[in-house]
């Protein structure tokens, strides 16, 4: 139709210093014209001007202040004129140079980390303040959310968990059978294996996957809450957030990690006895023989032990980061990334922190 | 007068659930048309299937001739251009600063000079009643006010021909109400675009209407002016008026 197919056009005649402008003078032919701008006491003549927009009102603003407009017809000036008054009184503002940016900046980051600092104290409190609600009011605790959170978080990170943990029982289990074998010592692969994968490698693998997993998802999940003013919603309601949404997470988090550790300490056995089997000619029954005398109960029962609190960091991480979104959508990736980074670290950082105070206690 | 936007037996259906049952509205080029109807009654939706947004209906929407289900790319693009939309809540780019928001539009469709496209923005910003000030902050410093007139001043980058406005005054105190009413009448005046909104203020569907429709159950029950409405012997468009007369007097 007949929209789309105008062809646009504007020309140009000059003599001397008049300027004949024909046609159509917008945003489109402004280009062509653009040189006017720069020169001086020209008289430019209008009378053949057929339309104008916005943007060419403002250009013969701009182009007026230095050279002369005539033949002005009612139309264009009208136009002209409207433009010119929200012009007026325009100062353009400059932008923020770089030596004040560079300080906003700055200002900024110490502000974040102080801000950072204060809110996780804060949560941290309000984590404690409902813990000891939770233990002196436990009928009131949200039994179905926290079920929830348990398949979703819990059960559902089995699979991934389990195939992990599989392989890495076997790369270990591969690697040691290599070194083992050239001093004849296969059977010290049970030894190996049992110990450090009960003790070590499994909790710290599950706990590496579930904060990927679940961190994450918390923080996105409780994100959205705050941007589409869920959380507020239930603020007004009465429904404490912490209580709704934080405590349910973590204590289903403490309840399953051990779950999940556990099943990781299995499979992840499991590998290694298959490689053993394969590698070393140790079969099953020899494994779970050797087993049965080296491993003592108190590697399963540090490896599981340790995994309440890794579910518990993750759970605190993931909801703590999900709340600080504020109010842009940009908001959700910067947090759920900082809850995915922040977990992972913690997780390991935790890990350490029991291995040298177990160590220092000599067990 | 010419037609500009046509809808032809539309019928809309989500699953079971019926939005339009087979309406049809004329838009004229020039005027200001409203479409009205209580909330849940899918002007929304209606609005979005003329803006290529929502394509699951059936039956034909022309907007400058051009049936909108039978568009190559390029002729979608061509359209896009012809027209501004103004979103209920802004819909600002958050990561782009308010001038880049303006600016952006022009950049990527004119080949005019970056300074020339920096003042041009800069004067929508004021146009549209708002500080220069406000120009180098992001959208979410804004207050829903100020998101909203920014908003308009992007729809307002290309100097449409045809203006879509969602719900324009809603969420504004009453004085920056009327200001963005007369602020679409004086536009109106110099640039004739079409404009095309939903809206539930009484006053804007008064003072600044020239047609309007109202969707009522499914269905459009009146199209036309608001003396014509009045006159209406249709008992629902008598309710459905009742309390607009009410809250004018």
């Amino acid at each position: 139709m007949f929209w789309m197919s105008v062809v646009k056009m504007l020309k140009i005649e000059s003599d001397k210093n008049l300027i004949r402008l024909i046609g159509v003078l917008d945003k489109n032919t402004i280009p062509d014209i653009y040189f006017l701008k720069e020169k001086k006491n020209l008289i430019i003549d209008l009378k053949e001007i057929k339309s104008i927009d916005y943007e060419g009102a403002l250009f013969l603003i701009e182009v007026s202040k230095s050279n002369k407009l005539i033949n002005m017809s009612s139309s264009v000036k009208e136009i002209y004129d409207f433009v010119g008054s929200t012009l007026k009184d325009l100062n353009i503002p400059a932008p923020p140079d770089i030596f004040t940016q560079t300080k906003d900046y700055v200002l900024k980051i110490i502000d974040a980390i102080k801000e950072n600092t204060l809110n996780f104290l804060l949560f941290f409190g309000e984590f404690i303040y409902f813990l000891i609600f939770l233990i002196t009011h436990p009928w009131k605790f949200r039994f179905k959310e926290t079920a929830a959170v348990m398949v979703k978080a819990g059960a559902g990170a089995l699979p991934i968990v389990g195939l992990t943990s599989f392989l890495v029982g076997v790369v270990m289990a591969y690697q040691g059978a290599v070194q083992l074998s050239k001093f004849g010592a296969n059977i010290f692969i049970v030894d190996m294996l049992d110990i450090s994968m009960f003790r070590e490698i499994a909790p710290l693998i599950s706990a590496i996957v579930v904060a990927g997993r679940s961190a994450s998802s918390f923080s996105a999940e409780i994100g959205v809450m705050k941007l589409t003013e869920e959380i507020d919603a239930m603020k007004t309601l009465g429904f404490e957030p912490f209580w709704f949404i934080v405590i349910p997470r973590v204590v289903a988090m403490m309840i399953a990690m051990p779950l999940i550790v556990f099943f990781a300490d299995m499979i992840g056995v499991f590998g290694g006895m298959i490689i053993s089997f394969i590698d070393l000619n140790i079969g099953f029954d020899m494994f779970l023989e050797r087993t049965k005398e080296v491993l003592a109960l108190k590697h399963v029962f540090i490896g599981l032990g340790k995994a309440p609190f890794f579910g518990t960091v993750i759970a605190l991480i993931g909801t703590y980061r999900g709340l600080q979104v504020r109010n842009s959508t940009q908001d959700i990736g910067k947090y759920t990334t900082k809850s995915v980074v922040n977990a992972i670290f913690w997780v390991i950082a935790l890990d350490s922190l029991f291995s040298i105070i177990l160590a220092k206690l000599g067990i | 007068m010419k037609e500009i936007i046509k809808v032809r037996n539309l019928t809309t259906k989500f699953g079971k659930k019926i939005i339009h049952d087979n309406i049809d509205i004329t838009i004229y080029e020039g005027e200001i048309y409203g479409i009205l109807g209580a909330s849940g009654s899918g002007k929304s939706t209606l609005l979005r299937e003329m803006i290529l947004l929502e394509d699951r209906f059936k039956g034909t929407i022309e907007i400058m001739g051009k049936n909108v289900k039978k568009l190559s790319l390029k002729e979608e693009i061509e359209l896009k251009k012809n027209w501004g939309v103004l979103f209920q809540f802004g819909a600002l780019f958050s990561s782009l600063t308010v001038l880049e928001n303006i600016s952006v539009v022009l950049e990527e469709y004119t080949k005019l000079p970056d300074e020339f496209i920096e003042k041009t923005a800069f004067s929508k910003i004021k146009l549209v009643g708002l500080n220069e000030d406000v120009a180098y902050q992001m959208p979410k410093s804004l207050s829903g006010g100020m998101v909203k007139r920014a908003a308009l001043a992007r729809a307002l980058a290309l100097d449409p021909k045809l203006l879509f406005l969602d719900e324009p005054t809603s969420g504004l105190d009453p004085v920056s109400a009327r200001a963005f009413d007369s602020l679409i009448k004086e536009l109106h005046s110099f640039f004739k675009p079409t404009v095309v909104m939903v809206t539930h203020d009484p006053q804007t569907i008064v003072n600044v209407l020239d047609r309007f429709c109202i969707l009522i159950d499914k269905k459009v029950v009146f199209e036309g002016t608001f003396k014509e409405a009045v006159n209406s012997k249709n008992e629902k468009v008598q309710k459905f008026l009742k309390p607009i007369l009410m809250e004018i007097e």
